[in-house]
């Protein structure tokens, strides 16, 4: 009798092991793993994939052999559920998620969960930041000297081939504004430099030389963060340039109908750690996007004063609806010294 | 009938379960959206789904991977070598125990597995105490994903281990003094049977291992599912300008922001980013007390701790580094 419980147990624990290995499995096969964790994490499902294959195997010989390698008054130590209601509530628990994962419909995160974070919006809190900046000398110093490292690493350092490379999708800014003899290219790297000198420290300004070289700047996922730093820190500088993005429909209450903010969520480890960034978008026809549907705008940024704070704001010339991109979040790049920081004001 | 239906529970379950898999196969992985049976999930009901899920795809590396260091210290040290290489001296032995996370950089999830193990193998409840509670954060990849993310003041990375440092020496002197009862849900005794069994009857210690890490990974795996389902549901309900808004005075600030670091249950290696989207909004010292808290003590490790350690001592340890935090933190210089 005692001997039948336990490879019933153990039956049971086989299925719910099979069921974690076949989502996981699914999940990678599927390419869907990216909507629940960041990139870096990526390589621990593998291995745990990989691991609880193996302990499916396991499981299913115990289920098939009996408890041979357990032929010991144990029971206290492995707690086999004793009564019916604590198997039920024990595995119950073990299928929840899986039952969740195979029978409810993917959904990105959106809207609803927005507005339980606190939309950080290209705002006032990252002003403060840098009145403080602009102050204590020390602070950028100190910033200055964490960058280095990473400087060479991160994208648009200045240095055309690196940024090109670092960002695939755009085709390779500087060697554009290089061709085309407009104004801009009147104005030199070392010019541009001077112009983003104000003492947020290298890696901002280098960020900000390769965007503002842009004729259009495209904010895509690989600067996504880092460009809406430097955005909100030189604002006055990037007020009439031109920038298309894509993101998801978000609305605030108070919006009026013209308004709405285009958004994405950025992921650190998995999306519990979500936050929410966002441009604040104003088009006649604004109201036309449904909330969390996904659009690319493009158009002209225009400086606003909000609560005495300088406020980039995108009159939109040109939304279009768009499907969602096959990795909705946006991350931080693991490593750069400052931006995270800079990133915190996700009330 | 009831004794009918517990006989053939697993049975029953397992068929619903095989049932479930068919229908999943068989409509491509769309569930509800299959003739009839069209639902309209509730989106913030989906939300919860994505956050569930994705604490636990986060989480359950790092609990097998505890699950299988524990099954691996079971099998493979003695108790004699566990003894041999914990200090005896108080005054040395709690510093051990608050820095070994040091050598074994684990997260808050894995090593309740083998903080359980290292004590039934003989260390002294105050080490393994001031290891649980030091070892989540006073380790090199907590202190540099906190650097990073507080690049803007980085000596917080390091007052936050200094902080956690003290805090997880001060518990482990009180356990030193006052606890007196083996504070393990299960006896000495049953464990010295157990093992002794074990040494009998376990073929090879390979497969003894995968054996104890499936009994583990469902023993803590419960916990872990429970409080992440809780932390997803709350995070999707709750909205965290309710939260800042009871936090205004100072110390309010630092209860609320040791409140989050219990509800959201995040993983330390992540907790600082978190904590640093709060920077503008709450006091430095708050932040801290969120970083030294949430690693210690959250919901889902709370659970854990529950599986492992007896009720009151849970409650018992709780309280004192709740009040330990709030103390070491206030007092803090910052």
């Amino acid at each position: 009798m005692e001997e039948a419980r336990a490879k019933r147990h153990y039956f049971l624990r086989t299925l719910i092991l099979i069921g974690f290995t076949s989502l996981l499995a699914e999940l990678i096969i599927t390419d869907r793993l990216s909507h629940y964790l960041a990139p870096r994490l990526h390589m621990f499902s593998y291995v745990t994939l990989g691991i609880l294959a193996l302990l499916t195997l396991v499981s299913l010989r115990q289920a098939i052999t009996g408890t041979n390698a357990y032929d010991c008054d144990c029971e206290d130590a492995h707690k086999l559920p004793r009564s019916l209601w604590r198997s039920v509530f024990g595995y119950g628990l073990f299928l929840l998620p899986l039952a969740m994962a195979f029978l409810l419909p993917d959904q990105l995160l959106g809207s609803d969960l927005a507005e339980k974070r606190g939309i950080t919006l290209l705002s006032n809190d990252v002003k403060k930041l840098a009145e403080a900046a602009g102050k204590a000398n020390t602070e950028a110093d100190a910033r200055k000297n964490a960058s280095p490292p990473v400087q060479s690493e991160k994208p648009g350092n200045g240095n055309g081939s690196a940024s090109a490379e670092q960002q695939p999708p755009m085709p390779s800014p500087t060697e554009k504004t290089a061709q085309s003899s407009g104004k801009q290219s009147a104005m030199t790297d070392e010019g541009l430099r001077q112009k983003f000198a104000t003492g947020f420290g290298d890696f901002y300004a280098d960020i900000a030389v390769s965007l503002y070289k842009q004729p259009v700047i495209r904010l895509d996922e690989t600067v996504f963060l880092d460009g809406l730093t430097t955005m909100e820190l030189y604002a006055k500088e990037f007020a009439g340039k031109e920038l298309e993005t894509l993101g998801f429909v978000y609305r605030q209450p108070d919006f009026t109908p013209q308004q709405f903010v285009v958004a994405r969520f950025s992921v650190t480890c998995c999306t519990a750690d979500a936050n929410v960034f966002g441009i604040l978008v104003e088009n006649g026809q604004a109201d036309r996007w449904a909330k969390d549907s996904w659009v690319k705008v493009r158009g002209r940024l225009e400086l606003r004063q909000v609560d005495g704070y300088d406020m980039l704001v995108l009159k939109a010339s040109k939304v279009e609806q768009v499907k969602a991109p096959k990795d909705p979040y946006v991350y931080y790049s693991y490593d750069p010294a400052g931006t995270n920081a800079s990133k915190g004001d996700g009330l | 009938m009831v004794t009918k239906l517990r006989q053939f529970f697993v049975e029953i379950l397992g068929a619903v379960l095989l049932g479930v898999a068919a229908v999943w196969l068989t409509t491509g992985g769309r569930g509800g959206e299959w003739s009839g049976w069209k639902v309209e999930w509730s989106p913030r009901w989906l939300d919860v789904k994505t956050l569930f899920l994705s604490i636990l795809l986060e989480a359950i590396p790092f609990v097998l991977l505890g699950v299988f260091f524990s099954a691996f210290i079971q099998t493979f040290i003695t108790e004699e070598q566990v003894r041999r290489w914990t200090p005896k001296h108080l005054l040395a032995a709690l510093p051990f125990g608050a820095l070994l996370g040091f050598l074994f950089p684990v997260c808050e999830c894995a090593i309740i597995p083998v903080v359980r193990r290292l004590i039934q193998k003989g260390m002294p409840l105050h080490v393994g105490i001031a290891f649980l509670l030091a070892g989540p954060v006073v380790n090199p990849v907590v202190m540099s994903s906190t650097y990073i993310a507080f690049a803007r003041q980085p000596d917080l990375a390091f007052h936050r281990a200094a902080a956690a440092f003290v805090v997880a020496m001060i518990a482990g002197l009180l356990a030193y003094g006052f606890v007196r009862k083996n504070p393990l849900r299960l006896g000495v005794e049953s464990r010295l049977r157990h093992e002794a069994a074990h040494a009998e009857a376990v073929r090879g210690k390979l497969s003894a291992t995968f054996s104890h890490a499936i009994d583990e990974f469902f023993d803590m795996g419960k916990y872990l599912l429970f409080g992440a389902l809780v932390s997803a549901i709350l995070q999707v309900y709750v909205s965290r300008e309710t939260m800042v808004e009871i936090g205004q005075t100072p110390f309010a600030s630092q209860l609320v922001m040791m409140g989050m670091a219990y509800l959201f249950s995040l993983c330390s290696e992540a907790d600082a980013f978190i904590a640093a989207s709060f920077g503008s909004t709450f006091q430095a010292k708050s932040i801290l007390a969120f970083l030294v808290f949430g690693p210690m003590l959250d919901m889902k490790t709370t659970l854990m701790l529950l599986g492992t350690f007896r009720f009151g001592f849970v409650v018992k340890l709780v309280i004192a580094v709740t009040v330990l935090v709030i103390v070491v933190t206030g007092l803090w210089p910052l």
